[in-house]
């Protein structure tokens, strides 16, 4: 018993008989603020704040603030299905649309919802706007903070323009022009344990001597039997993608986050950051997660078989211990102009990934292929040549163009399928 | 406050048993022998200044018999007729002449409690989870709903009053109870004392001081419930309180039993409890291994009297073919009969090590 009552962090909550009193621990401190708005210490500026790993910095007058995360990792507390929660969620986020006014210049804006942070078109204030959740649990609770600034990716960006002989040379230029917009991005994470019971009928072969005396010989055949075992996997922070607009090939390479640095959500992060709410509904995720769950299930279990070769293959899944999180992950989305075209890059906001197109310059690559085929040409030439003349060394000469001409087959394969890969994703 | 008995109300006096130490308030004119508790010859009449008891003060309730002595016999006499190789002594008539009405005590507590506690308080919610079939190559979806509890700490104040609450006045009161059962406590009269013209009454073995221990956790139960329904919990564990009482009242609630008894072949004496308010009867229904033995000698001394016999028609079967078959016959009920000899002491046996 506590010597003090009531404990520290408690509060007095309902009672259903009279004469008894029943404290519960506070809640966590959860005041959710519609507008935040970050003031500098220094200069008082309220727009001007530039996010970076957490920290705020003053790009009016350099004030600098250590970045306070609350880490919390992978131990992120995580959600049960419960009943309230799915009735919820399929209610969904709606498209509704809300009306928000500036608090700077008093402009009044409708923006989506879909949009968590939003800055004012007309005078660029950075003031955060959240926009309230029909639903408390479905606000992001925690989000993995930006750890690679602007600087360090046009940089590598310019290395990465430059790292094929396929992109015009001029390329590389741009990346110092680029702008890259920080944006946090939706995800789900799930977690679950799967246990499976399974059974088939497993193909073995066997050989059997058969006939007699001159006819003796061994014969193959498949003997099927039955086969049954149960698997268990477990799976941790399962990622899935919380929005549907942005490409899911393009996410895929730059996917991989370290979830141990994940933070407890603050407005803070937001300063200057445009946040997209998730428009893939936590069961439509869940549903995929549980889809890529089973069939990695099933293959566990397949493989307990003790040949790969089975027919009648059934098996009862059971998942148990599931919870879900819905995180924001830090992503820069660039867009550069080449030949008055667009081209779109992504860049991962915690390791600095960058993917994305990039314009390939086919007048290289059609002289390369030229320059490939080139002594091939010149060696038919020669042989066509010394054929004609009746010279024995034709023939030689001959099979070494046809080889050439192979060799130069295959570089043009692969040169286009990777000219291709980099052009349009 | 020398006569203490005269508080009673009616002329009663103090007996005690011998043998189980239990002490009865009894009408005077009544004393039997025989303890109705233990059934041992050992009860006496005692000096009730010179034997005070731990406690005299006569009961404040009665929970009046339900089942009158009439019923009771007749209990008595169907359980003595349905018994198989009865000893002598369990016979209706022996157990309706011993039959004795007995009061035994109980305390019932109210006491006004301040307390604070805390506890961990449980409470349901259902999650999705799901369930898939995987067969010819399809997947089956299923979704189940489960039940389950979310825990968490809860700490408050408790000013309440009870009533009621139940604790033992005797030693033995959990092993009665485990024996013949619960009382219902809604009939409770006030005590009046023409209840001991033929009942006797138990004096309780343990005061007040000694049973409040056991007041105490039957006041935590009931005060630990308050505060799962306080909370709107569905469970509730972890329970601690400190607890602060006032206003303790203690309650003799008297509640109606019969007893009996009867001796096996070893003079060894076995009590039979009849609840009062439900009738339900308790108590070792013996076999006598003496008789089961007599039993199995007739039949054993029938079986050797066949054999005989068939063996005299085995020796006419040398003039008369006819006996021959005559003796076979026989021989083989004889053979019969031996083994039904062993029934009555293997049916005794049974009785006497699986009856309780
Ligand atoms: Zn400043
Ligand atoms: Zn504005
Ligand atoms: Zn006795």
């Amino acid at each position: 018993m506590t010597p003090t009552f009531p404990p520290p962090g408690y509060m007095r909550t309902e009672t259903a008989v009279p004469g008894i009193e029943v404290w519960m621990p506070k809640p966590p401190d959860e005041q959710y603020q519609e507008v935040v708005q970050f003031h500098c210490p220094q200069c008082d500026a309220t727009t001007a704040f530039s996010t970076d790993s957490g920290s705020l910095t003053c790009t009016h007058c350099g004030y600098y603030e250590a970045p306070q995360a609350n880490l919390v990792g992978k131990g992120a507390q995580q959600f049960e299905f419960t009943i309230e929660t799915m009735a919820r969620v399929t209610q969904g986020w709606g498209i509704e649309r809300k009306e928000l006014a500036c608090n700077r210049c008093n402009a009044h804006v409708t923006i989506a919802t879909d949009m968590l942070t939003h800055s004012c078109p007309f005078c660029h204030s950075n003031q955060v706007v959240q926009v309230k959740a029909p639903q408390d649990v479905l606000r992001p609770r925690f989000l993995l903070p930006f750890q690679v600034d602007a600087d360090t990716l046009r940089r590598r960006t310019a290395a990465w323009l430059g790292n094929s002989w396929l992109l015009p040379k001029d390329l590389q230029q741009l990346a110092h022009g680029t702008q890259f917009t920080p944006i946090y991005v939706p995800a789900w994470t799930f977690d679950a344990q799967t246990s499976a019971d399974w059974k088939a009928e497993v193909a073995h072969t066997r050989t059997r001597t058969v006939g007699i005396g001159k006819n003796r010989r061994t014969q193959t055949y498949t003997e099927w039997r039955w086969e049954s075992g149960r698997a268990t996997l477990t799976f941790d922070d399962l990622l899935i993608n919380g929005a549907s607009n942005l490409s899911p090939v393009l996410l895929n390479q730059i996917r991989h986050v370290d979830l141990a640095q994940l933070v407890a959500y603050e407005p803070r992060y937001l300063a200057g950051i445009q946040a997209q709410a998730y428009d893939v509904s936590l069961d439509a995720a869940w549903e995929r997660a549980r889809q890529t769950m089973r069939a990695q299930t099933k293959e566990a279990c397949q493989r307990q078989a003790t040949s790969r070769h089975m027919r009648n293959f059934s098996m009862n899944l059971d998942f148990r211990d599931e919870s879900w999180r819905y995180i924001l992950l830090p992503l820069y989305i660039a867009v550069y102009h080449y030949n008055n075209q667009p081209y779109q890059l992504l860049a991962n906001g915690q390791n600095g990934q960058i993917t994305g197109q990039r314009p390939v310059d086919w007048r290289k690559i059609l002289l390369a292929i030229g320059a490939a085929f080139l002594p091939a040409l010149l060696l038919g030439l020669l042989a066509t040549w010394l054929l004609v003349a009746g010279n024995a060394n034709g023939n030689v000469v001959l099979f070494v163009t046809f080889g050439l001409a192979l060799i130069a087959l295959i570089f043009t394969g692969i040169t286009v399928s990777q000219a291709q890969k980099m052009d349009d994703v | 406050m020398e006569n203490w008995l005269s508080d009673w109300q009616t002329d009663v006096a103090l007996a005690g048993c011998g043998s189980c130490d239990w002490l009865y308030v009894l009408p005077p004119s009544r004393l039997p022998e025989c303890c109705p508790h233990c059934g041992a010859a050992a009860l006496a009449a005692l000096d009730e200044t010179a034997n005070k008891p731990v406690y005299t003060h006569p009961p404040e309730l009665v929970l009046p018999f339900q089942v009158d002595s009439r019923q009771a016999q007749q209990k008595l006499l169907a359980f003595a007729k349905s018994a198989w190789f009865a000893p002598a002594d369990l016979r209706g008539e022996r157990l309706n002449g011993r039959l004795q009405p007995l009061y035994l005590p109980l305390w019932l507590v109210d006491a006004d409690v301040q307390a604070q506690w805390q506890a961990e308080m449980g409470f349901d919610y259902q999650v999705v989870s799901h369930q898939e079939e995987y067969q010819n190559n399809r997947w089956h979806t299923r979704q189940v709903k489960e039940t389950r509890i979310r825990w968490e700490p809860r700490v408050g104040t408790l000013q309440r009053h009870y009533d009621n609450q139940v604790a033992p006045a005797l030693e033995e009161q959990a092993a009665i109870e485990k024996q013949v059962g619960r009382f219902d406590r809604q009939s409770a009269r006030p005590y009046q004392p023409d209840v001991l013209t033929r009942a006797f009454a138990r004096l309780p073995n343990r005061p007040p001081d000694d049973a409040f221990p056991d007041a105490q956790i039957a006041l935590m139960q009931a005060a630990r419930d308050e505060c799962r329904q306080a909370a709107a919990a569905n469970h509730i564990r972890q329970y601690h309180w400190q607890p602060h009482f006032t206003n303790t009242h203690w309650t003799q609630l008297l509640y109606p039993i019969y007893t009996t008894y009867y001796m096996d072949d070893n003079g060894k004496t076995h009590t039979l409890t009849i609840h009062g308010q439900t009738g339900r009867l308790v108590g070792r229904r013996l076999a006598s291994m003496k008789k089961a033995r007599r039993g199995s000698l007739a039949i054993g001394a029938v079986a050797a009297a066949l054999f005989i016999v068939s063996f005299i028609l085995l020796l006419a079967g040398l003039v008369y073919e006819v006996a021959l078959a005559m003796a076979g016959l026989l021989f083989v009920v004889a053979v019969v009969t031996a083994v039904a000899a062993f029934i009555p002491i293997l049916v005794a046996w049974y009785l006497n090590h699986h009856s309780k």
